[in-house]
């Protein structure tokens, strides 16, 4: 059967549901070897800040079960860089490019949103306030609702983009979060963001990691993600790009059952380059095999009971 | 891509030699190059494991040389011959263009020793009548690799050492260096790999002589391809204490010694 795979999330159109997650796809460009980026539903670029940020010391990342931490530090090469070098290159592309990013305070934020807007090639701004580690930046913007409202609230006023708003699982109850970006002007919400872990070496004693810290991401954390988005689905009306990781279509056909609209793609990027495609044809295959005509058929189909 | 194991084999307790089939379309890999392997189809390990380029073969075949330090690498022992092997690369910048009539000096550490093999071939190969000198360096005998593969290509000078005493002399491979370099005169240069604080003391004593040294970093490497960020090496900007983040995927792993600041945070 002809299936449509389109989405449309926070008005941006996508041929297919599969994104990839900010901060591990680079800016793009880097995965052109691997993969045709016209393939994608969207592109969500590494987090941006006013100013380059030159991130955390080594070791950045280390391996746990089914997962692995890192403690990056936002590391990137600021938003006029991004416009004048990066986008140039995205824009050949037929795929919605998603600019992720994150302040030191609420003037940061909104500094970035003008910045962004009316630029040619930027389809919408995912907002960061989630990042587990930064001091500044993220998080403190995400772990108290009234935080997070004055700071939605004034980015929304900043920008006509689409806002999409990605949470922390760090919290007591994310349904709170969600409902709060929702009442501050928020067009769509990712969920979930890494979740803060931590590893030691007992050889030597020592973190693994140089920030002691990090952010768990890979198939450990999927269950939670998929609680998390039915929660969310279950009490804010807002779309929901799901996340947490996804490693094939299997996995992501389980979030949009959950109540995912679309989802991205992160760890597995770094194991396999070109799994988002393949996600993305996946996601078709099981849509022809069980007969399921377009993605709002499938999203939140989830069956309780009986 | 998927590639095909042409031969397995332990060289001493815990290191391994694995040959492969070039997988189909992909350039033929230059010594400092590195490839990612997916040991496992599972979830765990998750990531590919980076591996140098250790050694390649008139057919296009090439060796890659690892010790056995984890799950990942456990499990890639036992890998057997005619098995399908998933790997990404070649990748990374490799070693500078080689200079001719000149001193190659390779300075290897334990596991560090393994791109050192096909860097001596790729020296051999573009400069035939230039000086080799091969100083390799570890624990014990255990962890002195190829010495023998070294010392059966023309031109090449070997010297072991090792801290234990058990095999060459007593001591630090750097010691045995810094010998070697108080009675050399002419033009040199200098290419190392090993644990940190080996290629520090390296580019320290390159720099006492005067002489230019490359370095292959060693960092935990998540994607190998420039996106995660994970192995990025502080890099001398301007004067002074400033340094920028270079991946030692893509910018790299080699960089010229004076360039790297170690221990800068």
């Amino acid at each position: 059967m002809s299936v449509d795979t389109s989405v449309i999330i926070a008005g941006i159109r996508m041929k297919n549901p599969v994104m990839t997650a900010s901060g591990t796809f680079g800016y793009g460009a880097e995965y052109s070897p691997y993969l045709d980026l016209n393939r994608l539903g969207a592109i969500v670029v590494k987090g941006l800040s006013v100013r380059p940020k030159k991130g955390n010391p080594t070791p950045r990342i280390c391996e746990t079960p089914a997962g692995m931490l890192n403690a990056i530090g936002l590391e990137n090469v600021g938003v006029d860089v991004f416009v004048e070098k990066k986008l140039p290159y995205l824009r050949q592309f037929d795929t919605p490019v998603i600019v992720n990013m994150f302040g030191n305070n609420e003037d940061d934020y909104v500094a970035i949103a003008e910045r962004l807007t009316g630029v040619n090639g930027v389809a919408g701004l995912e907002v960061n306030i989630s990042c587990p580690n930064v001091k500044e930046g993220g998080i403190a913007f995400g772990t108290d609702t009234r935080v997070t409202h004055q700071l939605i609230t004034k980015v929304r006023k900043a920008t006509t983009l689409p806002l999409i708003v990605k949470l922390s699982p760090n919290v007591t109850n994310i349904v709170d979060f969600a409902k709060t970006a929702a009442d501050a002007g928020a067009d769509a919400l990712s969920l979930i963001n890494t979740l803060l872990g931590m590893a030691i070496d007992i050889k030597t004693r020592r973190p693994r990691l140089a920030n002691v810290t990090g952010g768990l991401s890979g198939p450990a954390i999927r269950p939670v993600a998929v609680r998390m988005v039915w929660q969310v689905r279950n009490n804010v009306k807002l779309p929901i790009i799901g996340m947490g990781g996804i490693m094939t279509a299997d996995d992501a056909v389980e979030f949009m059952i959950a109540g995912a609209t679309a989802v991205a793609i992160g760890t597995a990027n770094f194991v396999n380059p070109s799994s988002s495609v393949a996600i993305a044809d996946g996601i078709k295959s099981y849509m022809e095999t069980n007969g399921i005509a377009s993605v709002d058929e499938l999203v939140g189909s989830l069956r309780i009971g009986e | 891509m998927l590639t095909t194991v042409l031969s397995h084999r332990q060289l001493s307790p815990g290191y391994y030699r694995i040959v492969l089939q070039p997988p189909a379309g992909t350039p033929r890999p230059r010594a400092g190059q590195f490839f990612m392997v997916h040991v496992s189809p599972s979830n765990d390990p998750l990531l590919r494991r980076p591996f140098s380029l250790h050694d390649i073969y008139d057919d296009g075949s090439f060796a890659l040389l690892y010790r056995v330090v984890g799950k990942g690498t456990a499990l890639l022992s036992h890998v057997q011959v005619d098995d399908t092997l998933d790997v990404l690369g070649p990748l990374g910048n490799g070693f500078e263009t080689i200079q001719t009539g000149i001193t190659h000096i390779l300075v290897g550490g334990g596991i560090g020793t393994a791109p050192l093999m096909g860097l001596s071939r790729e020296i051999k190969r573009t400069d035939p009548t230039g000086r080799v000198e091969v100083f390799l360096g570890g624990r014990g005998e255990g962890d002195l690799l190829c010495g023998g593969d070294f010392e059966l290509l023309e031109g090449v000078t070997l010297s072991q050492a090792t801290e234990d005493g058990s095999c060459g002399l007593r001591g630090y491979v750097t010691e045995s260096l810094e010998a070697f370099l108080k009675g050399h005169t002419g033009p040199s240069v200098i290419y190392t790999c090993g644990p940190t604080p080996m290629m520090r003391e390296v580019a320290r004593i390159a720099a006492v002589h005067n002489v230019p040294c490359y370095v292959s970093m060693e960092e935990h490497m998540g994607c190998g391809m420039g996106a995660c960020l994970g192995c990025v090496v502080p890099i001398r900007s301007g004067n002074g204490d400033e340094f920028e983040y270079k991946r030692a995927c893509v910018e790299g792993p080699v960089f010229r010694s004076e360039e790297v600041m170690w221990g800068a945070q």
